[in-house]
């Protein structure tokens, strides 16, 4: 029997032993929020009734409870959270305000000043799948042991894979189980932005110890730190004062800490001094317990073939699974019904990504930069070995990414034969699997071609 | 129960619990004021399940015991007598005697035993206040609360400390308004939203008695404790829109009125509004001149023209003329200053002399 089964049975029982107008005033909107270990936590709506219950009826309840599930030990009462949804009602009513006056652009106060953590972005919402169970294990290692294990933790991963979802949770988490460490979140923006601000007003000793005195530092987005080297120079300082004291650092980045360019070997090495964790993008069963979990926080339900249909369809982020998700909420709550199959695949079809339609021309000349070579010498029939790599590359990506014909991709490429563009990717095709640092090239590369 | 007190004592308590008395409850015995003679003391207890409130009357009591006697017929029987003096209530089986040296009144009573128990606030969060200023931050503010129950925080007012302060804030998203009273430092609570239909209560209960005020807070309720009078009220769980951020630093146009020159213009003027009740708002910072107009195309129109001081652009701007009046009473000083920022941006209304309070108005499409 689920918990509601035994509310329901239990309060047919009460039914019949109390008033009608008490029973309608005071189990009106209780349930049962949990059952666990035989103690049941009871929601009531207000202190009201949680006080009268446990005064006057809390044997007689739980007798109840008792001849419907024997495990039952002991009874709570808690004051549930208003529940908005019966204010629908409400909504007929008369609104004073209804003039043409327009609205004060308020908005929630949703983050902790003190903190910058949003509250909202939890372990308990964040859905473990194969990709992201090494990064995951290695945050819970932290909250139980902040600044002991992993010191610093650096997740990298694409854009939309969750990594500040997971590094604002080891915060909220750590705030709750330690209220008296101080936590903070700060975007590398903001940190340099803070850091030019203290310089122009003469006042870098603020800033260097406003930053010393937290025990959880958390800095998001850290290859925007490129190519600013004042601010590099004050992380590196800061990194080792907090380093030295134990307190934990967690860092995010799209990138490995290697590929950010421009970035100072002495940081680098130090990010690569704790762990390096990599977000790779969801797998299809991932993208599925993703839709789930997010489907059921809007309570909606949707039928097994149009998951199915979603997770294979909209690859990559899960950012852009919460948009498909919002789209399809907003859409029930507009037709007041569960959408069709047809409709989804409509909602769909304009977040799939779009073929890739980048001319054969951008993509010599993003590798080219990639490489840092001429443009031209990759059309030019020459052998030099820098060159070489290159343009067997380019014939690679051009292959897969753009499903260039091999004859086309020759004829372009300085008017090749096709078996050569065929030894080319074969040839890149096998290196890849030996040569990691080729592989993640390779990936940077397709990442910069839309 | 056999008690003995003042008529004029138990009638202002019986007038306070009365209001607070659900009336059309499933439960009929919450339509009911409960006497509670116990210990040498009588309490008046009365709740809705929303609010509850107990008040202590100085009586007599030869016999202990509880009953729970229909307010309205109490309250209504008990203000209409007019001699003063003592007033003694007896009860057995299940009515009431009430008796005065010339008056004898029988009243049915409901079973006390369904009466709920009205919660205590035990929370480590407490501050004390005087209660006439706290009346004072409610009553600047709570009349801009939303009435739609969509958005709960919206109807309540927020309660927040600040630099030895406590705010007071309510806004229904049209129109805002906060007051600040100076307190003592009352840093141990975080802050509070009280919704904003108890607000009427707790104003009566607090404005009768004078003096500190000791607040009481947990997680789901809000106690008030005075001499004798115990209120506790739900609170909402929520969180109150960050307001601070839209309220604009610098301003294009001021404008310094009197206040009751304004207020006599609004009067006149709110004969001849439309019904979306607006009133036209225009500056002319040349001629130093502000003048105030409504317009209905079945009645007439009127245009006021109040002398001000005008600094700034002219602008021309609509507004619902009840939300520039409901403000007035909240303002204490003798002038007040109009801040704009362009027709479609929030006007902030304050007065001169004294800057605590601030009122936020947005204007109207044409």
């Amino acid at each position: 029997m689920d918990n509601k089964q035994i509310w329901d049975n239990a309060l047919v029982e009460i039914e019949l032993s109390v008033s009608k107008a008490n029973f309608s005033t005071w189990f009106k909107d209780t349930y049962i929020i949990k059952n666990e270990d035989g103690v049941v936590q009871l929601a009531v709506p207000n202190p009201f009734v949680k006080t009268w219950l446990q005064d006057k009826y809390h044997k007689f309840i739980f007798k109840s409870l008792r001849n419907l599930a024997e495990n039952v030990r002991s009874l709570e009462y808690i004051v549930a959270k208003e529940d908005t949804k019966k204010s629908d009602a409400d909504k007929k009513s008369k609104n004073n305000t209804s003039s043409p006056a327009e609205e004060l652009p308020l908005t929630d106060l949703y983050i902790n000043k003190e903190d910058n953590l949003n509250p909202r972005y939890t372990f308990d919402a964040f859905v473990v799948g194969p990709f992201n169970e090494l990064a995951h294990a290695a945050a819970q290692a932290i909250v139980k042991k902040p600044g002991m294990v992993y010191n610093p933790l650096f997740i990298h991963g694409n854009t939309g894979h969750g990594k500040t979802h997971l590094i604002q949770s080891i915060g909220n988490t750590i705030k709750k189980n330690n209220p008296d460490k101080k936590v903070f979140y700060v975007s590398s923006e903001r940190f340099v932005i803070d850091l030019v601000n203290s310089i122009q007003s003469n006042k870098v000793n603020n800033f260097k110890e406003s930053y010393r005195k937290y025990d959880v530092l958390i800095m998001d987005d850290i290859q925007f730190i490129a190519n600013k080297e004042k601010s590099q120079e004050e992380l590196f300082h800061l990194f080792n004062t907090l380093y030295d004291n134990n307190k934990q650092i967690i860092f995010s980045s799209d990138k490995h800490p290697n590929f950010i360019p421009n970035l100072e070997d002495r940081l680098k090495s130090r990010f690569a001094a704790g762990m390096i964790v990599d977000i790779p993008p969801p797998d299809n069963e991932s993208r599925q317990a993703i839709l789930k979990t997010k489907l059921k926080q809007n309570d909606i339900s949707l039928p097994q073939d149009i998951i199915d249909f979603i997770a294979v369809n909209i690859e990559g982020s899960v950012r852009e699974l919460e948009g498909i998700v919002n789209n399809i909420v907003c859409q029930t709550n507009l037709k007041n019904r569960e959408l069709n199959f047809n409709e989804i695949k409509n909602l769909t079809k304009d977040n799939e990504k779009p073929k890739k339609a980048t001319s054969i021309k951008d993509v010599i000349k993003i590798i080219a930069d990639f490489y840092n070579i001429e443009e031209g010498s990759i059309y030019e029939k020459t052998r030099r070995k820098e060159i070489v790599k290159p343009r067997q590359l380019a014939m690679y990506i051009l292959r897969e990414e753009c499903s260039v014909s091999y004859p086309l991709i020759g004829q372009k490429l300085g008017g090749r034969d096709h078996t050569t563009v065929i030894h080319s990717c074969e040839k890149i095709k096998r290196e890849m699997k030996s040569d990691h640092l080729l592989a993640q090239e390779i990936n940077q590369i397709k990442s910069m071609i839309v | 129960m056999n008690i003995e007190c003042i008529k004029d004592k138990i009638k202002k308590a019986l007038v306070l619990t009365d209001k607070i008395t659900a009336k059309n409850s499933t439960l009929p015995v919450l339509s009911c004021v409960l006497f509670c003679a116990k210990d040498n003391k009588l309490k008046i207890k009365a709740t809705n399940l929303d609010i509850g409130v107990e008040i202590d009357v100085p009586a007599k009591i030869s016999k202990e015991g509880v009953c729970a006697i229909p307010g309205d017929v109490v309250r209504g029987f008990v203000s209409n007598i007019s001699e003063g003096g003592g007033i003694s209530f007896s009860f057995e089986d299940d009515v009431v005697k009430v008796s005065t040296s010339q008056n004898k009144t029988t009243i049915k009573t409901l079973s006390s035993d369904d009466f709920p128990s009205i919660p205590v606030v035990s929370g480590e969060q407490m501050f004390s206040v005087d209660s006439s200023m706290f009346v004072k931050g409610l009553k600047s503010v709570w009349y801009s609360a939303s009435f739609s129950s969509m958005k709960p925080e919206l109807s309540s007012v927020y309660v927040y400390p600040d630099d030895g302060h406590l705010v007071f804030v309510a806004t229904d998203s049209f129109r805002l308004a906060e007051k600040k009273i100076k307190t003592k430092a009352t840093k141990n609570f975080d802050s509070v939203l009280i919704p904003f239909k108890n607000i009427p209560e707790i104003i009566k209960v607090l404005e009768i008695e004078k003096g500190e005020v000791e607040v009481h807070l947990s997680e789901n309720q809000i106690a008030f404790l005075t001499n004798g009078v115990y209120l506790t009220s739900r609170i909402v769980s929520g969180n109150f829109p960050d307001y601070k951020q839209i309220l604009p630093k610098e301003f294009t146009t001021e404008v310094i009125v009197l206040k009751e020159d304004f207020s006599n213009a609004l009067r006149a003027s709110s004969v001849f509004s439309d019904k979306f009740n607006q009133a036209n708002i225009s500056v002319d910072s040349k001629e130093k001149v502000f003048s105030f107009s409504t317009k209905n195309k079945d009645v007439g129109e009127n245009t006021n023209i109040l002398p001000a001081t005008v600094k700034g652009d002219p602008i021309d701007i609509r507004f619902n003329y009840k939300y520039l009046s409901d403000c007035l009473s909240s303002i204490d000083s003798d002038s007040i200053s109009f801040s704009f920022n362009g027709s479609n941006k929030p006007l902030i209304i304050q007065g001169v002399s004294d800057r605590s309070f601030t009122y936020m108005v947005m204007p109207m499409n044409k």
